[in-house]
C-alpha cells in the first residue's frame, strides 16, 4: 500500500503544484509548499481512507499548511475566510483594450484576491473539481463554496476588466 | 418582456455543468432570449477559461527532480522523513528564483481576446505604450485577407495583405489535426511607422471559416523578454490549444485544394 501511495502522490504532483502556484503566486514557494505537503500526507498516510478522493484529501492537507503557513509569518494576518478584498487601485485598463487580457493580468488579479476566494478558483476553475469535491477539500459546505466562487469569479473579471458591470460605473 | 430571475449560483452551476438537465434547459432556454442572463453566463464561462489557460503552463511542466526523488525517499519509518529537507540547497533557491513563475512566453506575452471584436485585430489591441500587453483570441473572426491566405497558403510561403491602413505580410507555418477540425500556425507581420511587429497565431477552422485560437505577440519589447525565442513554432502556444500532429506537405496540399474539408 506505501509504494502505491508514493505513486499516486508522485502522479498528483503536477496538479500539486499548480494549485500550490494559485495558492502562493510564487513557483519557488509553491514547490516548497507542495514539498510539505507530501511530507505530512505521507506521514499521514494511514489516516486516508482508501476508496475516497486522494487528490481531494491531499488538497486539503496543502491548504492547512498553507494558512498555517500565513498565520506564522503575517504579523496582522489576512482576514481567513472573510472574503474581504484588499483594496489595491484597479488599473484602469482602457476601453480600448477592454476585450483582451493577458494572462498576465488575470495571474496579476488572483494575487490580488483573499486566500479563500483564490482556493475555490484554484480548485474549480483552474483543477476542474466539482463543487463537490472543492467542499470535501476544503472542509467548508457546498453552498460557501458556490457563493465564495461566484464572487470570486465577478470580482476576478471586474479587476481584469472584463466585467459586464462596469460600463454601468463601479459595483457598490 | 418576462424576466425570469436567476441567482450568480445558479448561472455559474450552469456554466459549469453543474446542473441537472431539466434544471439546465430551463436556464439555457432563459439564456436564448434574454441577453442579460446570457452575459452572465458568458462572464462565468470567461472567468473560469482564462483561469485555466492562466495556469495551464504549470501543469505542462516537467516535474523538478528534487520533489519526485523527495517523496521516492520517503521511508517506512517516519523518523527517515526529515532526509528529504537537505534538498533545500542555496543553489536551488538561486535557480528557483532566477526563473519566472510562468514559461516567459505565455506570462509576457499571450492575451486572451474574449470578446469577438471585430478590429481587434493588430494594431488595434498593442498597446501604444510598449507594456506587455498582445493578445491571445479564444473566439474571434480573422479579418477576411488573413482568413484567406490560411484558406490557400502552403505552408512556409508569404503572402502580402492589407488590413485597415496596414500592409501585412502573412506567412503560413504549418497545419495541424486538432480535434476533428485543422488548425493552422501562422506569423503575421506589420511594418508600418516602426519596427516590424510579428504576431504569432493559430487558428482553427470552425463551420467553415478560421476562427483565431492563440495569438502571441513576438515582438521583443527592447528591454525584457529577450530570453525566450523558440527556434520553430511556439511549444507554449500550440500547448493551450492541444494541438495533433503536423500534417506532412502533401496532406495540406490536398486540404487546401479541396477547401478543408472537414474529417
Amino acid at each position: 500500500m506505501s509504494k502505491d501511495f508514493k505513486n499516486e502522490l508522485i502522479s498528483l504532483l503536477p496538479r500539486l503544484r499548480r494549485y500550490a502556484r494559485v495558492k502562493t503566486g510564487s513557483a519557488e514557494e509553491a514547490d516548497d509548499l507542495v514539498q510539505a505537503t507530501c511530507e505530512r500526507a505521507w506521514k499521514a498516510r494511514h489516516q486516508w481512507v482508501p476508496g475516497t478522493q486522494l487528490d481531494c484529501w491531499v488538497f486539503r492537507i496543502m491548504t492547512n499548511i498553507h494558512i498555517d503557513q500565513i498565520r506564522a509569518t503575517t504579523v496582522r494576518g489576512p482576514m481567513e475566510g472573510s472574503d474581504a478584498i484588499e483594496s489595491i487601485p484597479d488599473h484602469g485598463w482602457s476601453r480600448q483594450i477592454e476585450a483582451s487580457v493577458t494572462l498576465e493580468q488575470v495571474t496579476r488579479a488572483m494575487k490580488q484576491l483573499p486566500e479563500s476566494m483564490r482556493d475555490v478558483l484554484g480548485l474549480v476553475a483552474v483543477d476542474g473539481l466539482s463543487y463537490r469535491e472543492a467542499a470535501t477539500a476544503l472542509d467548508i459546505p457546498i453552498g460557501t463554496v458556490m457563493s465564495r466562487l461566484a464572487r470570486a469569479r465577478t470580482e476576478l473579471m471586474r479587476r481584469v476588466g472584463l466585467s459586464p458591470d462596469q460600463a454601468e460605473g463601479a459595483p457598490a | 418582456m418576462s424576466k425570469m430571475n436567476f441567482s450568480d449560483e445558479e448561472l455559474m452551476s450552469y456554466a459549469d455543468g453543474e446542473l441537472d438537465e431539466p434544471q439546465a434547459r430551463v436556464i439555457r432556454e432563459v439564456a436564448l432570449s434574454d441577453p442579460a442572463v446570457a452575459a452572465r453566463i458568458e462572464l462565468f464561462t470567461t472567468s473560469r477559461k482564462l483561469l485555466h489557460y492562466a495556469f495551464e503552463s504549470a501543469i505542462e511542466e516537467p516535474v523538478p527532480q528534487r520533489l519526485r526523488d523527495a517523496i521516492s525517499a520517503f521511508g517506512e519509518d517516519d523518523e527517515e522523513i526529515e532526509s528529504p529537507r537537505v534538498v533545500r540547497l542555496p543553489e536551488r533557491r538561486a535557480a528557483a528564483s532566477a526563473r519566472t513563475w510562468m514559461p516567459r512566453a505565455l506570462a509576457a506575452s499571450v492575451t486572451l481576446l474574449v470578446a469577438g471584436a471585430a478590429g481587434w485585430w493588430l494594431r488595434d489591441v498593442l498597446p501604444s505604450d510598449g507594456g506587455s500587453t498582445p493578445l491571445l483570441a479564444s473566439v474571434a473572426s480573422l479579418p477576411a485577407p488573413v482568413s484567406d491566405a490560411l484558406e490557400h497558403l502552403p505552408s512556409g510561403e508569404v503572402r502580402n495583405a492589407r488590413l485597415g491602413r496596414n500592409q501585412v505580410e502573412v506567412l503560413a507555418l504549418a497545419t495541424y489535426a486538432s480535434g476533428n477540425t485543422y488548425c493552422r500556425e501562422f506569423e503575421t507581420t506589420l511594418s508600418a511607422d516602426q519596427a516590424p511587429q510579428s504576431i504569432h497565431s493559430v487558428a482553427c477552422r470552425e463551420n467553415n471559416r478560421w476562427v483565431a485560437r492563440v495569438v502571441a505577440d513576438q515582438a521583443p519589447s527592447a528591454s525584457s523578454d529577450n530570453e525566450y525565442r523558440p527556434a520553430s513554432g511556439n511549444s507554449d502556444l500550440m500547448s493551450v490549444i492541444g494541438k495533433g500532429p503536423v500534417l506532412s506537405a502533401g496532406e495540406e496540399r490536398s486540404l487546401l485544394a479541396n477547401g478543408w474539408r472537414q474529417r
